[in-house]
């Protein structure tokens, strides 16, 4: 375990007065740094991340940008005994530092102190995975140039070491001349010994800043000269700096050399829209530094005529793998198995071009099928706790409005949806497993070909499946589609994706209204098949709309396809487990806050205006015969179906009775009753808010019965006697609230993330057209099958 | 076949129409079989996306596997697995090796 809750020993003996100390909460520590956390994709940095700051970590957003900032705090102590906080900034995984997609450029504004200036680096920690040193020694060498102080971490080192690999780690250190330590973050080794060294270079760091920050502040910002790059790149970028301070910027104001490189190599070729190094310039300083980085380009060329390459990328490229290969000059003994062949003895099976389809589809089916088994037994308890609270409060309250508001309100209205908190809990249990395990890329490898039927990447297969979970985190990921275009479609068809929020939808109706039909011996059972299916139609839905977006607004080449497909690993279950448990609390807080606040607002809707003296006393009338058990039964059952007339007559004429009675005629010929009408309406908002609705309609109605909401649906007759749901009722609902955009949130990081109110406006009105059209077309076809 | 590249060949031309003639692109080898990079064909963002993740002149790179219904290309390049599709591929020129 972490060190974080022991008392530091340094306080003892501080004068009470000290420790008020003007910084901020860290009253206990001696120092306060930052450090960033950057490496590839793929080196076990979310492990470490996790290893290093546990639980404690915020998320928040950079000012003025959307992209997602997420800061843990550890405490560490140098060896000489000093307590310093740590805040570790957790950069998004990149192979370059060229920036190209908005979140990479986030990344190397951060690290340049670009963003967030009053918050500098004071420290880059490189996750080098120990098993490809030399792929990741060239995000390294660009780290290096940034000219702030490093640690390379060569993370997943029992990897490299069961193949036999051994690693000269202090001859690297030496070669790097940076700091460099082994760790295994998912074993937790070397941990506690890269907290000292974080802690160690940021002291060392600061005590020299102190004494040479006067003088520094007048120097102009030269290239590092660590630097790999030929030597006309570092006077190229001189040159440009003194055309700024020509231009009379402050030396306090300027660029890092790293960023005038960047434009230097990168302006050739950028994709249109996406930020480059030279737009983030010219809108900082103006045309000036575009014609001198002009200017220089060409001087590179012309001062290199005889070079390899025309490129300069190229030539970039080809100097940094120079120089990775020379750092790793005796460093690494290769082993006697050089290959983990179990990974590719997997993948045999798993990306084979019949059996990877067929593995792929079981996996899902799988994870679909566990979701609707496992999570019943937690989903009883949830259920009986809450009917055990309900009776409880009827129990020591006497009829009225407040009680109605708590038990019809409340409690009907939130509890029915935290019953769904195991399911959404497996859910994103599974999506992290197949992400942290390595499977999530070879998925995204074997669908790729279908979705590039349909004009997208399998690089939008994260953003989608994650959409499974909740569309707004799976909006924000698609930052690291670099075409614009592949981002905005899919951004357009990740709502389409069946969230946690549908799956509480779902359930409640395939429960109510699906027989429990089982196939194969039990391996297969008819809800689990309809539960898939409706997490299909969306998918199905997808396929076409993507591609009309792709043959019309947006349409364009192909993007670029290029993804590694990782080593397989047991999933880290502190990784798995922190994910499900801020999934399960943002759930549970949504309950509390957004369907809370509905309940209350339906719950008054549906009990005001109405005269509900006679259904308290008929209520109080029947507690007390409940209590003396001596009245005969037929006054009683007499008393009871009063109780549920005058709910039942009081709901039809209240508000909501009223404004459902109104949409009825545009929901009939979907087959829904008015009730159905308002719950769908009322969750616009959020989705989850049907499930509120529909329980307090029914528990204000009187129609709620022992068995729940499902069993007052199951008993929900028309006037007629006929039965209101029907299974087509039922898939019919399902249709609409697979294909409907209904969640403000969605559509405010679609606003956020486009920056622009067309995408939303676009998407919310696509979508509920497709679901009225969907659900329509499902119960006029439904009700002429069965 | 087995392309033997000549590198005391003074005349670069001639060297550079050898090579077009004779090389492959990645996307032209099967399954198990192993070459070297040449280069990668083009300037954009496609060909320093592909230099960036490894593919540089002189790594030894081996086709693997396609995906379903001939989707991208699974190839080892150095210790890792890439997947590219058949439109980088195709920029990736190799001379093969047995």
């Amino acid at each position: 375990m972490s060190t974080a809750s022991d008392p530091p020993s340094e306080t003892t003996g501080v004068p009470p007065s000290a420790s008020i100390s003007p910084s901020n909460t860290d009253i206990l520590s001696a120092g306060h740094y930052r450090v960033a956390l950057v490496g590839n994709p793929n080196t076990g940095k979310s492990t470490l991340f996790n290893a290093l700051a546990g639980l404690n970590v915020r998320t928040g957003n950079y000012p003025g940008v959307t992209i997602e900032k997420k800061v843990g705090r550890c405490y560490a102590s140098t060896s000489s005994g000093e307590r310093h906080s740590i805040d570790l900034v957790d950069l998004p995984g990149t192979y370059s530092l060229a920036p190209r997609s908005p979140d990479e450029m986030v990344a190397v504004e951060v690290l340049t102190g670009d963003v967030d200036k009053e918050e500098p680096i004071d420290l880059i920690v490189c996750v080098v995975n120990a098993t490809m040193i030399r792929r990741n020694l060239f995000l390294v060498s660009q780290l290096m140039e940034l000219g702030k102080p490093m640690i390379v971490v060569l993370n997943m080192i029992d990897a490299s070491q069961s193949r036999g690999v051994k690693i000269d780690t202090d001859r690297l250190a030496k070669n790097l001349g940076v700091p460099v330590i082994a760790t295994s973050a998912s074993r937790r080794i070397g941990i506690d010994e890269l907290k000292h060294l974080i802690a160690d270079q940021c002291a060392t760091q600061n005590t020299g800043k102190d004494s040479t920050e006067p003088s520094e502040d007048n120097r102009i910002p030269r290239p590092d000269p660590r630097s790999p790059l030929p030597a006309a790149f570092a006077e190229a970028t001189d040159s440009v700096m003194k055309t700024l301070v020509e231009h009379n910027v402050p030396h306090g104001s300027l660029p890092n050399p790293f960023m005038i490189q960047r434009a230097l190599i990168d302006g050739q070729h950028a994709a249109v829209g996406s930020p480059t190094a030279e737009t983030f310039l010219s809108q900082q300083y103006g045309f000036c530094i575009t014609r001198a980085i002009l200017d220089q380009r060409k001087q590179i060329f012309d001062s290199d005529a005889g070079g390899a390459s025309v490129d300069l990328i190229d030539r970039e490229c080809d100097a940094r793998y120079a120089w990775a290969l020379a750092q790793l000059d005796g460093v690494i003994q290769k082993g006697s198995s050089d290959h983990s062949g179990w990974t590719d003895r997997i993948d045999a099976i798993l990306t084979h071009r019949v059996f990877g389809l067929i593995s792929f589809m079981l996996i899902m089916f799988a994870i679909f099928q566990s979701i609707y088994s496992f999570a019943g037994i937690p989903m009883d308890v949830i259920d009986g706790l809450s009917g055990w609270v309900s009776d409880g409060v009827v129990a020591i309250m006497p009829p009225g409005m407040l009680r109605s508001l708590i038990t019809d309100g409340i409690i009907a209205g939130v509890g029915g949806v935290l019953i769904f908190l195991p399911q959404i809990a497996l859910l994103f249990l599974f999506l992290a497993l197949l992400e942290d395990c390595g499977y999530m890329a070879r998925a995204a490898f074997v669908v790729d070909r279908m979705m590039s039927a349909f004009g997208l990447s399998g690089k939008s297969f994260l953003p989608l499946m994650s959409s499974f979970a909740c569309a707004v985190p799976g909006v924000m990921a698609t930052r690291v589609i670099e075409s614009r275009r592949d981002r905005l479609t899919t951004i357009m068809v990740a709502p389409l994706m069946s969230c946690s929020a549908r799956l509480p939808v779902y359930l409640l109706l395939i429960g109510a209204f699906v027989p429990a039909t089982k196939y194969l011996g039990g391996w297969m059972s008819l809800p689990a098949l309809v539960l898939m299916s409706m997490y299909l139609v969306g998918v199905v839905v997808a396929v076409p709309v993507a591609w009309v977006l792709k043959k019309t607004i947006l349409r364009g080449d192909a993007a670029p396809f290029v993804l590694e497909l990782p080593e397989y690993k047991l999933p880290a279950l502190r990784v798995v487990f922190s994910r499900v448990w801020q999934a399960s609390v943002a759930f549970v807080v949504r309950a509390g806050t957004l369907i809370f606040a509905a309940s209350i607002l339906i719950w008054f809707a549906g009990f005001w205006p109405g005269d509900h003296t006679r259904q308290f006393e008929l209520e109080t009338q029947l507690e007390s015969m409940e209590a003396s058990d001596q009245s005969n039964l037929d006054s009683y059952a007499a008393a009871k179906s009063e109780l549920n007339e005058v709910k039942g007559s009081l709901i039809e004429n209240s508000l909501l009775g009223k404004a459902g009675h109104a949409i009825e005629p545009i929901v009939r010929p979907l087959g829904w009753d008015w009730k159905i009408g308002v719950g769908a309406i009322a969750s616009f908002p959020a989705r989850e808010v049907i499930i509120a609705t529909l329980g307090t309609i029914y528990s204000l109605g009187g129609e709620e019965d022992d068995d729940g909401l499902i069993g007052a649906m199951r008993a929900s007759k028309y006037p007629d006697g006929s039965p209101v749901y029907t299974l087509p009722v039922a898939l019919s609902v399902m249709v609409f609230f697979a294909l409907c955009a209904q969640c403000v949130s969605t559509l405010l990081v679609i606003r956020r993330e486009t920056n622009s109110w067309f995408w939303p406006v676009l998407s919310f009105t696509y979508m509920t057209v497709l679901a009225y059209v969907g659900a329509l077309v499902t119960f006029q076809v439904g009700s002429r099958i069965f | 076949m087995r392309v033997v590249r000549n590198s005391g060949c003074r005349c670069r031309a001639s060297l550079d129409h050898f090579l077009r003639e004779f090389s492959m692109t990645l996307d032209q080898l099967t399954p198990g079989q192993r070459g070297r990079i040449l280069r990668i064909q083009g300037v954009d963002s496609v060909s320093s996306r592909l230099r960036e993740m490894g593919f540089v002149a002189g790594e030894w790179v081996e086709y693997v596997c396609r995906a379903p219904f001939s989707g991208p290309v699974k190839c080892g390049l150095a210790d890792a697995r890439i997947a590219v599709r058949n439109g980088e591929a195709k920029r990736v020129e190799v001379e093969l090796i047995a």
